[in-house]
C-alpha cells in the first residue's frame, strides 16, 4: 500500500502535545476558500513554480519529455505528470507537491525523531489535505507507530463515512476535529460540502474513548461571531470535548496559490478584541481555549 | 528547593540599588589601553638580567603587585583589578611588541579606530609605550623566540598558507585552566608557602636534578608572598577610605573590606564573602602573570556551598545578600579586559575573557549536585545581563526538570547563557584519555567548551585553529595552495581522481600534513613559553608542580594536554559530500568541470553547465550535514574520527615527563575564527563562495540545516563526540516565538535532554529575533547592552566586527509553527 504525502514537518510545536512531526497527506474532499495549503487539495502529483528562485537555466526543459518545462508556471500544460523537471531543477524553483511512500518507509521517517517524542510527550500528527482520503494508509501507518509506542494525533475535517472515519482513527490517541461552521449554508458555500456527515461523525466519536479537541479556523465575518462560538461550545459540551482551539486566519499560503497558478482570495483575521472575547467565553464555559492549537 | 531562592529568579525582582549603580558605572567606562603593568614589568626586567627566567618573572610580578595603582569604587563590596582603571587592558610586552607598535602608529588602524573591539589609548600612554617600553623588548620577546625556533616549512604552513592559524599564541599567553582555588580557600596561601619551604628544606642538594628545582621554588615563594601583600595593600586602602567616609553604613562596609583583605588569600576563608574575595585575588594574580585568558573558576556552587550554608544557618546572610555579593563578583569580572591585536579581534570578537563558572552536574556518588547556590548563580547572570562570567551548566541524566526549566528561561531571555554541557558524553571522553573517575566527575569548563579538572591541569587547551576547508581546497588542487602557490603535501587533482575514495584519500593526506605542522608549531610555542614566560604563581596552584619541583610547561601538572580547535569541519564534510554526490554518484558534471567552477568562484558563464548552475547543484542538490541525512553525516563522522585518531597520537612537550596525557586532543571550540578563516579560502564544493565564512563548531553551515533542530541533533548524534575530549561546540539559533509560555520551556527541556541522549556534548542557544539584530546593526547606540552568543561565549553585539554580526544573523533560525 502506498500513500501520497505532500510534506513532513519536524519540530512542530502547535499540533498536539510536545515536540511532534506532522505528516501532511495529499487530497481533500473540501475546498475551503481560505485554505493555506492549496497544494494539498488535489490528490494527484503537482508542482509549484517559485519564480524568484528560477535562474532560467533551462534544465527543466532539457529534462522534459515534452520539452515544455517551466516556461509557464503551473502544472496545466504538462500531461504525463512525470515530475522529471522537478528532479532536474538545480535551483529549487520547481517543487514537487507530493511524494509517495510505502507504509514501512513512512513509519521509518516519522519515527526518526522518536527520542524527542519520548522526552517531550510528543509524537506524530496526521494532517493534510485530509487524512481520511487515505484512511487505509493512515490506519496502517498509525498501527506501525503504535507498535513503537509513539503517540499519534490526527487533524481532520471529519468528512467521510463513519466506517472510513473510524478505520483511520481507531488507533490514534488524539483527534483534532475541525469545525469550520455549524451553519449549513455557510459551510456549503465556503467549503463546497454539506456539514451533516461531519457533525454525525463528531457525535459518534464522542461515544468512543478518545481525546477529542475541536479546532476552528477563525475567519472574520464567517464563523467568528459570539453566537456561533456559543453554538460550538454547546456542541462541545454535549460530546466528550474538553478543549477548543482557535486557529487564526493567515495569508501565508498566498505565494503557493501563485506558484500553482491558482486564484487567491484573501480573507481577514478577527481583531484581537474579538479573539479575547471568544476565548473568555470558552474558558467561562468550563472548557479550555488555546490560540493556535 | 528553598522558596525564597526561587522567588529571586522571578521576573519582577530587580537588582539592589548598589548593584544597579555599579552596573551602570561599568557601561560608562570605555575600554582603554593601560601602561602601568608594562612599565613596571619592563623596569624589573632591566634590573634582573642574568637571573633564571622563572625568577625574573616572579620578581616582575612581585613588583607589579607591589606598585600597580589600586582603586575601590563607591559601593563595591569586592575589590581588585587587572589594571589601574576599570575596563582597562594591561600591556604584556614580554610576549610581543611589534603588533602593539604598529597599531599605536595606526597600522593598519589605531586602537581607537577598529571596526570591532576598539580601545582608547591616551597620548602619554602611546608615547611611553613607543619611546620607553617597546624598544627595550625588540628581539627579547616570546614572539622572537618562537620565530627563531620555528622550521621554515611549519611557519609557512601556518602563517602563509593558513592551513591552521596560531598567531594568537605566537603573541600572547595561554591561560585556559582552573587553578586550585579550593586549596587556597580551605588552607590559605600561608599553608602553601609553608609546604614549599619544607620541601626546599628537605631537598637533597647532592642530587643535581634538585638544584634545577631551586629557582622554581624560589619563584613560587616570591609570587605567593607578593599576592598576599597585594591583598594587604587593598586592606590599607579600604581602611584609609573608611576613615574619611561620612556615611556610617559605607564606613562599616569599608572596614569589613579592610578586614577581609588583611585575612585572605593568606589565611583560609571562613565566610562566603571572604571566599569570593580570595577567589578574586588569586584570579587577578594569575591573569597579571600570564596574559592568558579563561582563568576559570570551576564548580563554584559546589566548593562555596559549605560557606553559603554556614552563612545562612548563622543568619549572617540571606539568599538575597548572597545574590548581591555574586552580582558584585560578576561585575568585577566584567571589568577585566585583554588587549588583542587587530587580526585576533576577528578570531575572538567581543573581547571575551572566557572566565567560565561552572554550576550543576553530579556529585562523586552520582547524585544531583544542584543546590541553592546553583540557582543563585543562575539568578545573578539572569538579572545582570552581562557577558562575564561565562556561565556553564553541567547536565546529567539525573538533573531535575525544575533546574533545567529555570536555565531555559534564562536562555529564552536571549543571553546565550547558560551554555549546557553533558556529563554523559564529557566524562567518558575524559576517561578515554587517562583521567581518573574522581577527577573527571569533578570537571569544570574552561575556554569555550573545554572540560578540565579543577587545579590539576596547567592549560594548553587553546592551540592552533586547524582549517579543514583550506585543506580540502588544497587537496582538490593537487596539493598546492591556490592563493599563495605554495606546495603542501604531494597529491592528485580532483580532475584526476577516479573515485570518491581517492578524493577522500587526497584530503586525508593534506590533513596529515597540516596536523604535523600544527603539532610542530604548537610544541615550539610551548618550548618558548617554558623558556621565556614561565608562570610560577599558576604552577604553585596546580597539583603536581610543587611535588615535582617543575613549572607547568616543564611537566609539573598532574594532567597535561595540548588542544587545537578545528574550524569548518562540517563545511569540509559538505564539500566532500557534494563531490561524492554530484561528480561520482549522480554524475551531474565531471571533476574537471567542478574544479574549474571553484577556481572561477562559480562565476564563469561560458562553460556548460555554467558556473552559477553548478553552484545551484552544490547548494541545493547535494546533501548537507545537519539534516538527518546519512550521506553527509557519515562523511562528517568519518573525517572527525580520522582527525581525532591521528591527533591523539601526537605528543606534546611534556610527554613522558610526569603528567598523565602529554598528548594533543582535538576540539571544535572555534570562537569566531570561522569568519577570518574563510577570508583566505576560495570557493568550495558545498556552494560556499570565495571569502565567505566557514562553519563554526560542529554546527551546521549557516542556512543549510533546513529540517529543524531535531534533525540537526540527530545528525550530531552520528559524530563520534566522545573522541573530542577538547570539547564540542554546537550553536542552535531559535526564534523566541518558538519558546513561548510553559509549553515552550518544557519543549526546550525535552530538546536538550534528547540532544544529550544522542551523546551531544554541549549546546548553546541564541534566542534573539533577527529583526532586533538588524535594528541593532543600524542603531548601535540603542543596544549598548544587547548580549548575543558568539561561540562558546557571549558578547555585546554592538562591539562585534560587522562581518561577525552578519554571520551570526545568517545562522539558520529554527522557527516552526
Amino acid at each position: 500500500m502506498k500513500g501520497v504525502v505532500f510534506d513532513i514537518q519536524k519540530f512542530s510545536l502547535n499540533d498536539g502535545e510536545g515536540i511532534r512531526t506532522v505528516v501532511f497527506l495529499k487530497g481533500c474532499p473540501l475546498r475551503c476558500a481560505w485554505c493555506s495549503n492549496p497544494e494539498s487539495q488535489d490528490s494527484t502529483l503537482q508542482r509549484i513554480y517559485w519564480k524568484k528562485k528560477c535562474t532560467g537555466c533551462g534544465a527543466c526543459i532539457k529534462a522534459c519529455p515534452e520539452k515544455k518545462g517551466c516556461q509557464k508556471p503551473g502544472y496545466m500544460e504538462c500531461k504525463d505528470k512525470c515530475q522529471q523537471c522537478v528532479d532536474a531543477c538545480p535551483a529549487g524553483a520547481l517543487q514537487g507537491t507530493a511524494k509517495t511512500y510505502d507504509v514501512d518507509e513512512l513509519v521509518a521517517v516519522l519515527s526518526q525523531d522518536k527520542r524527542f517524542f519520548y522526552r517531550s510527550g510528543g509524537g506524530v500528527t496526521f494532517s493534510g489535505g485530509e487524512s481520511l482520503v487515505q484512511y487505509a494508509f493512515v490506519r496502517a501507518v498509525s498501527l506501525g507507530l503504535k507498535s513503537m509506542l509513539i503517540d499519534t494525533a490526527i487533524e481532520t475535517c471529519g468528512y467521510a463515512s463513519w466506517e472510513f472515519f473510524w478505520a483511520a482513527c481507531e488507533h490514534i490517541n488524539t483527534i483534532l476535529f475541525d469545525i469550520k461552521s455549524l451553519d449549513a449554508a455557510v459551510h456549503a458555500k465556503y467549503t463546497g460540502r454539506n456539514n451533516t456527515i461531519i457533525l454525525d461523525n463528531l457525535k459518534k466519536l464522542s461515544e468512543k474513548a478518545r481525546n477529542v479537541v475541536i479546532r476552528i479556523p477563525l475567519i472574520k465575518g464567517l464563523n467568528d461571531s459570539e453566537e456561533h462560538i456559543m453554538r460550538v461550545i454547546e456542541l462541545a459540551k454535549s460530546s466528550s470535548v474538553k478543549e477548543i482551539h482557535l486557529l487564526l486566519y493567515h495569508a501565508l499560503g498566498k505565494p503557493k496559490y501563485e506558484g500553482l497558478g491558482y486564484d487567491f482570495k484573501p480573507f481577514e483575521c478577527p481583531g484581537d478584541e474579538q479573539v479575547k472575547k471568544l476565548t473568555a467565553m470558552i474558558n467561562g464555559s468550563g472548557l479550555l481555549s488555546v490560540i493556535g492549537g | 528547593m528553598n522558596a525564597e531562592v526561587l522567588k529571586l529568579l522571578e521576573d519582577d525582582v530587580t537588582l539592589r540599588p548598589r548593584v544597579k549603580k555599579l552596573r551602570e558605572e561599568f557601561f560608562s567606562h570605555v575600554p582603554s589601553v593601560c601602561v602601568e603593568r608594562a612599565r613596571i614589568y619592563t623596569k624589573s626586567h632591566r634590573e634582573s638580567e642574568g637571573k633564571p627566567m622563572v625568577v625574573r618573572r616572579a620578581l616582575a610580578l612581585e613588583k607589579i603587585l607591589d606598585e600597580i595603582g589600586l582603586y575601590i569604587l563607591d559601593g563595591e563590596l569586592l575589590v581588585g583589578a587587572l589594571s589601574e582603571t576599570p575596563r582597562g587592558a594591561s600591556v604584556f610586552p614580554e610576549f610581543a611588541v611589534n603588533w602593539i607598535r604598529n597599531e599605536l602608529e595606526g597600522k593598519p588602524v589605531s586602537f581607537g579606530d577598529r571596526s570591532g573591539d576598539p580601545y582608547t589609548a591616551a597620548d602619554d600612554v602611546k608615547k611611553e609605550l613607543l619611546n620607553d617600553i617597546i624598544p627595550y623588548w625588540y628581539g627579547k620577546t616570546h614572539e622572537d623566540r618562537v620565530k627563531a625556533l620555528m622550521p621554515e616549512e611549519s611557519w609557512r604552513a601556518g602563517m602563509d598558507v593558513k592551513g591552521f592559524d596560531d598567531t594568537w599564541l605566537t603573541i600572547s599567553g595561554d591561560g585556559h585552566t582552573i587553578p586550585d582555588y579550593i586549596k587556597v580557600i580551605k588552607t590559605g596561601i600561608s599553608t602553601i608557602v609553608k609546604e614549599v619551604e619544607e620541601t626546599i628544606a628537605s631537598l637533597d642538594l647532592l642530587e643535581p636534578e634538585n638544584l634545577e628545582k631551586l629557582p622554581f621554588y624560589e619563584s613560587v615563594l616570591i609570587s605567593l608572598k607578593a599576592l598576599v601583600r597585594y591583598a594587604k595593600r587593598f586592606s590599607a586602602l579600604a581602611e584609609e577610605k573608611a576613615k574619611r567616609e561620612n556615611d556610617p553604613k559605607r564606613k562599616k562596609e569599608l572596614e569589613e573590606i579592610s578586614r577581609i583583605c588583611a585575612k585572605v588569600p593568606e589565611q583560609p576563608a571562613e565566610t562566603f564573602h571572604e571566599a569570593l574575595q580570595s577567589l578574586l585575588f588569586v584570579n587577578i594574580g594569575i591573569q597579571m602573570e600570564s596574559n592568558g585568558h579563561s582563568i576559570s573558576f570551576g564548580r563554584v556552587d559546589q566548593f562555596l556551598y559549605p560557606l553559603y550554608r554556614k552563612g545562612i544557618a548563622d543568619a549572617a546572610l540571606t539568599p538575597e545578600d548572597v545574590l548581591e555579593l555574586l552580582n558584585c563578583f560578576w561585575i568585577k569580572l566584567n571589568s577585566f579586559s585583554k588587549l588583542r591585536d587587530i587580526d585576533n579581534t576577528k578570531f575572538f570578537v567581543g573581547n571575551p575573557l572566557f572566565q567560565n563558572l561552572t554550576i550543576g552536574g553530579q556529585s562523586a556518588d552520582g547524585r544531583d549536585a544542584v543546590n541553592e547556590l546553583s540557582y543563585l548563580c543562575l539568578c545573578s547572570t539572569k538579572k545582570l545581563r552581562m557577558v562575564q562570567p561565562s556561565l556553564v551548566v553541567r547536565y546529567y541524566n539525573g538533573i531535575s526538570d525544575l533546574f533545567l526549566a529555570e536555565c531555559s528561561k534564562v536562555i529564552r531571555s536571549g543571553l546565550g547563557m547558560p551554555a549546557i554541557f553533558s556529563d554523559e558524553a564529557i566524562i567518558p571522553s575524559m576517561l578515554n584519555i587517562g583521567y581518573s573517575m574522581e577527577d573527571a566527575v569533578d570537571y569544570g569548563i574552561v575556554g569555550c567548551v573545554e572540560p578540565a579538572p579543577q587545579g590539576k591541569i596547567g592549560g594548553r587547551y587553546g592551540a592552533a585553529f586547524p582549517s579543514p576547508v583550506k585543506m580540502l581546497e588544497i587537496a582538490l588542487n593537487g596539493g598546492v595552495d591556490p592563493r599563495t602557490g605554495i606546495r603542501c603535501a604531494e597529491g592528485k587533482k580532483l580532475a584526476d581522481c577516479e573515485s570518491f575514495e581517492e578524493v577522500l584519500e587526497q584530503f586525508k593526506r593534506q590533513m596529515d600534513y597540516f596536523l604535523k605542522h600544527h603539532v610542530i608549531f604548537d610544541n615550539i610555542i610551548d618550548i618558548s613559553y617554558r623558556d621565556m614566560t614561565p608562570t610560577p604563581l599558576l604552577s604553585a596552584l596546580i597539583e603536581g608542580c610543587i611535588e615535582r619541583g617543575r613549572e607547568i610547561k616543564e611537566g609539573g601538572a598532574k594532567y597535561d594536554f595540548t588542544g587545537g580547535q578545528i574550524v569548518g569541519l562540517t563545511c569540509a564534510a559538505n564539500g566532500l559530500a557534494a563531490i561524492k554526490t554530484l561528480v561520482f554518484d549522480q554524475k551531474n558534471f565531471t571533476g574537471e568541470q567542478f574544479a574549474h567552477a571553484l577556481e572561477t568562484n562559480y562565476e564563469d558563464d561560458t562553460t556548460n553547465p555554467p558556473g552559477q548552475e553548478i553552484r545551484m547543484y552544490a547548494l541545493n542538490r547535494a546533501p548537507k550535514f545537519g539534516n538527518n541525512d546519512d550521506e553527509a553525516d557519515s562523511i562528517a563522522s568519518e573525517i572527525t574520527r580520522y582527525w581525532a585518531t591521528e591527533k591523539m597520537k601526537m605528543k606534546n612537550t611534556r610527554y613522558g615527563k610526569g603528567p598523565i596525557g602529554g598528548r594533543f586532543i582535538p576540539s571544535t571550540a572555534t570562537v569566531s575564527a570561522n569568519v577570518p578563516s574563510g577570508y583566505v579560502i576560495g570557493a568550495t564544493p558545498d556552494g560556499r563562495k570565495k571569502g565567505d565564512p566557514v562553519s563554526e563548531g560542529i554546527s551546521a553551515y549557516r542556512g543549510t540545516d533546513r529540517q529543524g533542530p531535531t534533525a540537526l541533533i540527530n545528525s550530531l548524534g552520528r559524530i563520534p563526540n566522545t573522541m573530542m575530549p577538547g570539547g564540542q561546540l554546537l550553536n542552535v539559533k531559535l526564534n523566541p516565538a518558538t519558546l513561548q509560555g510553559e509549553k515552550g520551556i518544557s519543549n526546550m527541556v525535552a530538546l536538550m535532554r534528547t540532544l544529550f541522549d544522542a551523546k551531544g556534548m554541549h549546546v548553546q542557544f541564541n534566542v534573539v529575533d533577527k529583526k532586533v539584530l538588524e535594528d541593532a546593526q543600524r542603531h548601535s547606540e540603542k543596544y549598548q547592552d544587547l548580549v548575543i552568543r558568539v561561540a562558546g561565549y557571549s558578547a555585546y553585539f554592538v562591539t562585534l566586527d560587522k562581518d561577525v554580526q552578519t554571520d551570526i544573523m545568517q545562522r539558520t533560525e529554527h522557527n516552526f509553527a
